[in-house]
């Protein structure tokens, strides 16, 4: 597991947790090892981020959390994506990309 | 946060403990996924499990992250914090246990005079829907004549009220039972009306019909609780069997339930009330000799049922051959619900004591509220240390909070148990004079009240503690309040005023204590125009059957009269239709000879009274002119009657009423007028604080005129346990199946009229003593507080010359001023009480010096003796180890 650990920028774990849970239900490992998959193992979640962050979601009314089967068919607390979720979800995609966008402009022209 | 937020968290914090298994949980598997996909990676698995470990980082700490999310972070310290105090509590016993001492004392004495107050004002009535029931009482305003009952003739008049949906009577009689060996009982006589109009069915049997209630037909009974318990051994059977009631057979036809006691708990049997045609005449209109109650119709108030029976009154004053003199008496009658009726006596009383109360718990608020100050102070550097370390106020509220709330309400689950306990032990007090024998307990509502203001007080104590904290400084904290500094200006004066506060509310409940005792004094001291000492009363009763011949009674009453008189040590002996102070005294108005009422004419009553024998002699009411009543009167050819002084002087100013002819009643043919022929001290009838005797007239047993019952009054030395079984054999040798009554003596009658008084008073004297004590272990409190903070400066002052006896003094003056201050503002608030209570005083003014000085003295005294135990232990402060403490 020789993976350069990447420090997410503050902030941005919400919007990558709501994006994952956007594609349907899974447990807090599966959320890690999906964002760790997908950005081709450049990020890596860390437990002590992931976790606060799940339970912060989850008393915001984002995110809501039941017991169910695992792919795997054990027992696992999965989340998924609520209503507020998706807005939250939208909202926050659309503040990165102009974030992104203007950060980028930054960085070529000044 | 929005609601739905403080909410779920709230939750959280609730449901701790499956949230923080759910999370233990979840983490375990996420480390065990976590090992599988390293095992997955070819590791081994010992390798695998550490690698897992050590990427997953500190388990507590994560979990403390989560925590943090999830609970409401303030609420959980809170919760902690509370705790902790709690336990604190349990150690600093110093401040707990005399805190929850007086909060159980207080809140004690609260619980049992709300349950008293609950159930006899709130809950006068055993009935369903008791609000509905009203009682009628006629009135003659003009003649001073309140709240008397009502006549047959009311009665059948009532029933056409359309507002009342049935009208009831009741009459309190008495009838002698043989039950092997006779007995005087107490019996209800009620029209078949009456179990519907309070809504109780009988335990067994059946209540009476509609045909039961004519004369003739009502040789029928239904038996209380208590007589079918004592006399058929709770057999059901008793229902159908016959008793004698004054010989005469009576069928069983029910049995009451238990709690069945209005109008009276005594009544042993319930017989129907049947009328004469002569009671029922118009004539007897104003002949008040019932109590009228009614249900009120579904829809209908009591103002309506008021309006309804005032234009009834008035239609049927058109054919009353007596309208004028009622009239002119004021005549008009009243719908009150019958609980309050029932409570109307206790009533001033109760609520007096209610208002006690309320001083007593403002007091030990006080109290409290100081000793959570000193508290406070002692704790002040640790809380502005925490806070300064980045405690919020709010957490160290939640201490302060805590430690009250615990400590209160721990004291009104101790005063709940006294008080439980107390009530229990007290029946045998109240039944003299709670009415109809009302049981006060501790309910559900009692306990609630009790929990309610066990809260309300442990957050009222806590308030000058709270808003000190506020002030709180990490550099004021440390500074101030430690022992080698002076203490706060404000926190100490503010220290100073509950002192004071304390002082003013025990002295208000002192003096409005010495105003309810100078009062029961000069009750006690009141000439009742008759000496009441060495005194035996006894009454008997004719029965209808046997003496219903007048010569029977009168030969009865001589027979009686002489075998009384040659017992041994009896000096004199007299018999009457009633005895002065017990307000049994009847009264009508008395028609003077050449007098006559004109029209307008202010119509008085005065009381009336056959008597013979030594009546006068026994009781010693004095002989102001003429001759006393003899028994030679009731046979004698003329008729001559005894007026009082009072009636004498009001009519003959100039002093000659001996020989004036007056009438009982309004003046007849048929019967011949009395001759007055002797004028008698004045009695007070009607109790001890009787203001004004109406006037009083005596007339001898003369025919038709013969009393059916009479008291005895037996002057003699002979102590009470051999003078009472000689009288009874006596009246056995007279006629067996005749009882003697109500065997008492006169002091003992008279200590009877002053019973609720006397309880008052010894409730406010034990009310005066907590709140003076309280008042003084305040103050106790505080001067010791203020010593031991000032050790250092006494120190100082000893150690440059300051003799033993002037640091003594100055706080045995601080206490004193205090004190004194208290009382100095209590002295209004006293006045306002005593002139609010007026109505229970008896010739005792407000501003009486007695009521206010005494208080004021004892007060003083107890705040001496309060000081001058801190104060001997200043004086004897060594300054060489006050100066190197620290």
């Amino acid at each position: 597991m020789a993976t350069a650990k990447t420090e997410l920028l503050a902030g941005t774990l919400d919007l990558l947790v709501l994006r994952v849970l956007n594609s349907g239900p899974l447990h807090g490992f599966g959320i890690g090892e999906r964002i760790h998959a997908v950005s081709h193992e450049v990020l890596d979640v860390e437990e002590g981020s992931l976790y606060p962050s799940l339970y912060r979601m989850e008393a915001k009314g984002w995110i809501k959390a039941e017991w169910g089967q695992s792919d795997r068919g054990r027992k696992a607390k999965l989340y998924s994506l609520t209503r507020a979720g998706r807005r939250q979800l939208d909202n926050e995609r659309e503040l990165w990309s102009r974030m992104a966008a203007a950060i980028g402009r930054v960085l070529k022209n000044a | 946060m929005s609601p739905r937020q403080i909410l779920l968290r709230c939750v959280a914090v609730l449901r701790r403990r499956r949230k923080e298994d759910e999370m233990a949980e979840e983490l375990r598997q996420h480390l065990e996924l976590r090992i599988e996909r390293n095992i997955a990676a070819g590791m081994p698995p010992a390798e695998a499990r550490y690698a897992a470990i050590r990427a997953f980082g500190g388990l507590e700490q994560i979990k403390e992250r989560c925590r943090d999310e999830r609970e409401w972070v303030s609420l959980r310290m809170l919760t902690g914090e509370a705790w902790s105090a709690i336990r604190a509590g349990f150690r600093t016993r110093r401040y707990s246990v005399p805190m929850i001492g007086t909060i159980s004392l207080c809140l004690a004495a609260m619980a049992t005079i709300s349950s008293v107050l609950y159930a006899v004002l709130l809950h006068p009535l055993p009935f369903p829907d008791a609000d509905r029931i009203v009682i009628t009482c006629n009135l003659y305003p003009k003649l001073a004549v309140e709240h008397v009952r009502s006549s047959v003739f009311n009665y059948l008049e009532r029933q056409r009220v359309r507002a009342f949906s049935d009208v009831a009577a009741f009459r309190y009689v008495s009838g002698v039972v043989d039950t092997g060996g006779v007995k005087r009982v107490p019996i209800m006589r009620i029209t078949p009306s009456f179990f519907r109009v309070v809504d109780v069915q009988p335990l067994l049997g059946r209540g009476f019909t509609d045909d039961e209630a004519v004369l003739g037909h009502d040789n029928v009974v239904v038996l209380s609780y208590g007589f079918w318990r004592d006399h058929f051994a709770e057999d059901p059977a008793a229902v159908g069997r016959t008793i004698r009631i004054d010989d005469t057979p009576s069928t069983v036809i029910g049995v009451l339930p238990p709690d069945f006691r209005y109008p009276s708990m005594k009544a042993a049997l319930w017989a129907p009330l049947s009328f004469t045609g002569e009671e029922r005449r118009i004539l007897e209109r104003q002949d008040n000799s019932l109590d009228v109650i009614a249900r009120l119709r579904p829809g209908y108030s009591i103002a309506q049922a008021q309006t309804q029976l005032n234009t009834l009154n008035e239609l049927q004053l058109r054919d009353d051959p007596n309208a004028a003199l009622a009239r002119a008496a004021g005549y008009c009658t009243v719908v009150t619900k019958l609980g309050d009726d029932t409570t109307s006596s206790v009533r001033p009383a109760l609520t007096l004591l209610g208002g006690g109360i309320l001083l007593l718990l403002a007091t030990g608020t006080v109290n409290l509220a100081n000793l959570t100050l000193v508290r406070f102070t002692t704790q002040a550097k640790e809380f502005a240390i925490r806070h300064a370390l980045g405690a919020p106020r709010s957490v160290l509220a939640c201490r302060i909070l805590a430690q009250t709330v615990s400590v209160s309400l721990g004291g009104a689950l101790f005063g709940l148990i006294a008080s439980a306990c107390f009530l229990r032990v007290m029946p045998t007090i109240d039944a003299l004079v709670l009415p109809i024998g009302t049981v006060p307990h501790i309910g559900v509502p009692i306990a609630v009240l009790s929990v309610v203001f066990g809260i309300a007080i442990g957050i009222t104590i806590a308030i000058p503690a709270l808003s000190a904290l506020q002030q709180i400084s990490v550099e004021a904290g440390l500074r101030a309040e430690s022992h080698s500094g002076t203490a706060s200006r404000s926190l100490q004066r503010f220290r100073h005023a509950l002192v004071v506060g304390q002082f003013a509310l025990a002295f208000v409940v002192l003096a409005s204590s010495s105003h309810l005792a100078l009062s029961l004094k000069n009750v006690l001291s009141v000439n009742p125009g008759f000496d009441p000492h060495d005194i035996m009363t006894t009454s008997v009763d004719f029965g209808w059957n046997q003496y219903r011949r007048e010569s029977s009674r009168l030969d009865f009453g001589q027979r009686w009269l002489a075998a009384v008189r040659a017992l041994p040590g009896v000096s004199a002996v007299g018999v009457g239709t009633s005895l002065p102070v017990v307000g049994e005294c009847g009264n009508t108005n008395l028609t003077i000879e050449g007098r006559p009422v004109a029209a307008g004419d202010r119509v008085n009553t005065h009381s009336y009274s056959a008597v013979s024998g030594d009546y006068f002699a026994a009781l010693r009411i004095p002989l102001i002119a003429g001759r006393y009543i003899t028994e030679a009167d009731a046979t004698s050819t003329t008729r001559v009657c005894v007026v009082d002084e009072g009636f004498a002087r009001r009519y003959w100013p100039d002093g000659n009423a001996l020989g004036h002819r007056l009438w009982i009643g309004d003046p007849d043919e048929k019967e011949p007028p009395f001759t007055i022929v002797g004028i008698v001290g004045t009695v007070k009838q009607l109790g001890l604080t009787e203001r004004e005797p109406r006037g009083a007239m005596y007339y001898p047993f003369v025919h038709p005129l013969t009393p059916w019952g009479f008291y005895t009054v037996i002057r003699s030395t002979q102590p009470d346990a051999t003078l009472v079984p000689m009288l009874r054999e006596a009246a056995r040798q007279l006629d067996p199946r005749l009882p003697l009554d109500d065997v008492k003596s006169m002091a003992e009658r008279v200590s009877e009229t002053t019973a609720l008084s006397r309880l008052v008073l010894s409730v406010a004297a034990a009310l005066s003593a907590v709140t003076l004590f309280l008042a003084a272990l305040g103050l106790f409190t505080v001067i010791s507080y203020i010593v031991a903070q000032r050790e250092r400066e006494i120190g100082v002052r000893m150690a440059l010359g300051a003799p033993h006896i002037a640091i003594a003094t100055l706080f045995l003056r601080l206490g004193m001023t205090l004190a004194l201050a208290g009382a100095t503002i209590g002295i209004p608030v006293a006045l306002w009480v005593a002139s609010a209570i007026r109505h229970l005083l008896f010739n005792v003014s407000p501003f009486d010096l007695g009521a206010l000085v005494l208080p004021a003295l004892l007060l003083t005294a107890i705040a001496v003796i309060a000081a001058a135990l801190p104060a001997r232990r200043a004086s004897r402060v060594d300054p060489i180890i006050a100066l190197r403490t620290e």
